[in-house]
């Protein structure tokens, strides 16, 4: 029988994930690449929140339904002129009184080169397998719950999302450009068709899976030497527990259960 | 059967981890298990002082050093039948050596002696214990020790036993209680528990059962 | 920007004038109220020759702007008594501009527009365009623009552009703008003929009150 014996069932143990969650915090990555016909540097911010537990033994946790909350922030340049045709204003005459007729010249519009930010927040769920990892690692114990491999983000209905934004976006940035009201609408519809859901998701596929490779919760860390008592008098020092070993397994019996064993130095 | 039972967290401690613990904190307070009158308190770190300034002066000149040693535990079901006091339900047995020195006497200019008549004694001492809460407080509780009965062995003459057992006890009773184990023990610090229900010795362990704060 | 703002002329400005009196005409293009490079004192020069031709001829000038400097093409001009000389810039990136005469007398120029001359405007962006004279705000009008509906077929846009070439006419006379107001789709131009008055500058009031109180103030920026 082990020195120390701490069980968590699956309610427990999805409290412990859940804290864990909060305490991995929002992590942050970037990229560059393309992006339809444009060339895009993407920024997403990521945490992790919710999710049910359901223990496997000997060592699976499995996690389904976790949101993975993301905030995008895109900045790429967009040449108008490769998306508008040609704009001429055409000559105008006008009959003056006493002057007589006079008229402009073809005046032609150079669409300029417009660059755009791009910010975006939403989330997505999914599901996968974790394992149980105690070790010890720099003088702590450390319990990890560490995603076995991973899962396919169902960005398709994201992307769709993204896009719409993206066009409300570009809208609104090449809006005060002169002389392109009436050809906003095919400008829009132009750019959205060159970065397609599929542009969308071959930045923010790989992009989001950056963050669930090698996703690792840590459950429970703490020093392999441990104060139980403070000092109490002169002559009651501080009174402290070494734990020698650790291991963490999932159990079943009528109810699957974390349990995670301890030997204490005499 | 589970371990959480109708609850979602379990800790416990076996017999040898509490011998462990026991072990753990009586080294850091070694002046715990020994109580010793002026001539042996002279390291306050390592002898409780038995105070017997108060005490007339014919009787002063007087010494007494009495030692436990490291103790061990069997929580219930007793390891032994036969054994001094066997634990019952919701009961552990706290078994030490014990050695008193008794100074009939002053001590002497004598070189490497304490002088006068020294008389030792040495028996065995089962104490009957039960789980206690000490403090409830959700993550910062925890669990003492009670003391229920305490018997020696190895003194023929029953009144002189039964004035031991009871002088003894008085130590016991407050050297347990100075034996706190927190229930960040039992949760390896790992977890800040709410206590529901215990803490129970059963099954060689003492045992908690709560949630997570 | 597309700023309603005869002192500046941009893409999609013109400033025209007619010469109605015989002689040679030397003039600079600027920044108003900027300073003119030393060499640069009437470089560009139209000749009038005596006696009108059968009808009135409109002639073009396009300014441009390379290293700081304007620059005319044509530099001079021969044209016949009553014609028009057009002045515009084909080029987004050619600063606000203005065309003024160096003649001692006979003076002619964009930035206060003098009788028989005319300032047009493409108005590039939909809304409520109020404007004033600087000189005399007794001089006053309003250009609704309407945003036009997309054009998402090659249809929407032969038929956008064909509205396009459509004008609209402002007569100023003195004071008085005929019709005062005046209703626009977006791209289309605006022409605003000065038949008598002087110094007569066509600008949006928001840009009036943007600027109010400010020493030489400079055009925001294209």
């Amino acid at each position: 029988m082990s020195d120390i014996t701490l069980a968590a069932d699956q309610t427990a143990v999805t409290r412990l994930l859940h804290d864990a969650e909060t305490l991995l915090g929002t992590l942050s990555k970037s990229t560059s690449g393309s992006f339809g016909p444009f060339f895009a540097s993407a920024g997403a911010s990521v945490s992790f929140s919710g999710g049910t537990v359901t223990l496997t033994p000997p060592r699976t946790i499995g996690l389904a339904n976790v949101s993975l909350n993301y905030a995008l922030d895109l900045s790429f340049g967009i040449d108008l002129s490769k998306f508008l045709p040609n704009f001429c204003l055409p000559q105008v005459c006008v009959d003056i009184p006493c002057v007589g007729k006079v008229c402009t010249p073809t005046i032609c519009v150079t669409w300029p080169t417009i660059g755009f930010n791009f910010h975006y927040a939403d989330s997505l769920r999914f599901s996968a397998d974790f394992e149980v990892l105690p070790h010890l690692q720099g003088g702590d114990w450390i319990i990890d719950v560490r995603i076995l491999s991973i899962p396919a983000l169902d960005l398709s209905v994201a992307a769709a999302a993204i896009l719409t934004a993206i066009g409300i976006a570009l809208g609104a940035a090449v809006s005060a450009i002169p002389f392109i009201g009436p050809l906003l609408g095919a400008l829009v519809a132009a750019v959205l068709a060159a970065i397609g859901v599929a542009g969308i998701t071959g930045l923010l596929g790989p992009l989001l899976s950056l963050f669930v490779a090698g996703l690792t919760f840590t459950i429970y860390k703490e020093p392999a030497i441990q104060q139980v008592l403070p000092a109490s008098g002169p002559h009651d020092p501080v009174v402290s527990i070494d734990v020698t070993a650790l291991d963490a397994v999932v159990q079943q019996t009528d109810k699957a259960e974390l349990v995670i064993t301890a030997s204490i130095a005499a | 059967m589970s371990l959480t039972g109708t609850h979602h967290i379990f800790g416990g401690i076996s017999e040898t981890g509490i011998d462990h613990f026991l072990d753990v904190f009586f080294t850091a307070r070694p002046h715990l298990l020994a109580y010793g009158t002026s001539a042996f308190a002279t390291n306050q770190n390592l002898v409780t002082l038995i105070d017997t300034s108060s005490l007339p002066g014919f009787l002063l000149g007087l010494g007494a050093l009495i030692r436990f040693s490291i103790p061990t535990v069997d929580i219930t079901p007793a390891d032994a039948p036969t054994e001094l006091l066997p634990p019952g339900a919701d009961q552990f047995t706290v078994s030490t050596d014990v050695v008193i020195d008794f100074l009939c006497g002053p001590p002497t200019d004598k070189p490497g002696g304490r002088g006068g008549h020294q008389i030792l004694l040495r028996f065995k001492l089962a104490a009957l214990c039960a789980p206690i809460v000490l403090n409830s407080a959700p993550g910062i509780g925890s669990i003492g020790i009670s003391l229920v009965q305490v018997k020696i062995s190895g003194i023929q003459d029953k009144g002189i036993e039964q004035v031991l057992e009871c002088v003894l006890a008085r130590i016991l009773q407050w050297a347990l209680g100075q034996a706190i184990i927190p229930f960040n023990v039992f949760t390896l610090d790992g977890i800040s528990l709410t206590l529901e229900q215990g803490p129970v010795a059963q099954d060689d362990q003492i045992e908690v059962f709560g949630d997570i704060t | 920007m597309n700023s309603l703002d005869s002192r500046y002329l941009r893409l999609g400005d013109t400033f025209a004038h007619r010469f109605v009196t015989h002689g040679t005409y030397r003039y600079t293009v600027g920044i108003p109220g900027g300073i003119a490079p030393p060499d640069h004192h009437g470089a560009f020069e139209i000749l009038v020759a005596a006696g009108a031709g059968t009808a009135s001829t409109t002639h073009y000038a396009t300014v441009s702007f390379a290293d700081g400097v304007f620059s005319v093409e044509p530099k001079a001009l021969h044209i016949r008594h009553n014609d028009v000389v057009l002045w515009s810039t084909a080029s987004a990136t050619t600063p606000g501009f203005a065309v003024q005469c160096t003649n001692k007398t006979a003076q002619f120029g964009s930035a206060e527009l003098p009788a028989n001359s005319m300032y047009s405007h493409a108005f590039g962006s939909p809304g409520e365009f109020a404007w004033s004279s600087v000189r005399d705000p007794r001089l006053n009008g309003t250009v609704s623009v309407t945003a036009h509906p997309p054009c998402l077929t090659e249809e929407h846009r032969v038929a956008y552009l064909e509205k396009l070439s459509k004008a609209s006419l402002v007569m100023i006379d003195g004071t008085k703008a005929h019709p005062r107001k005046i209703a626009v789709t977006v791209g289309q131009t605006v022409f605003f003929a000065v038949r008598s008055g002087e110094g007569v500058a066509i600008v949006d009031r928001t840009l009036l009150a943007a600027t109010a109180g400010m020493i030489n103030p400079q055009p925001l920026p294209p």
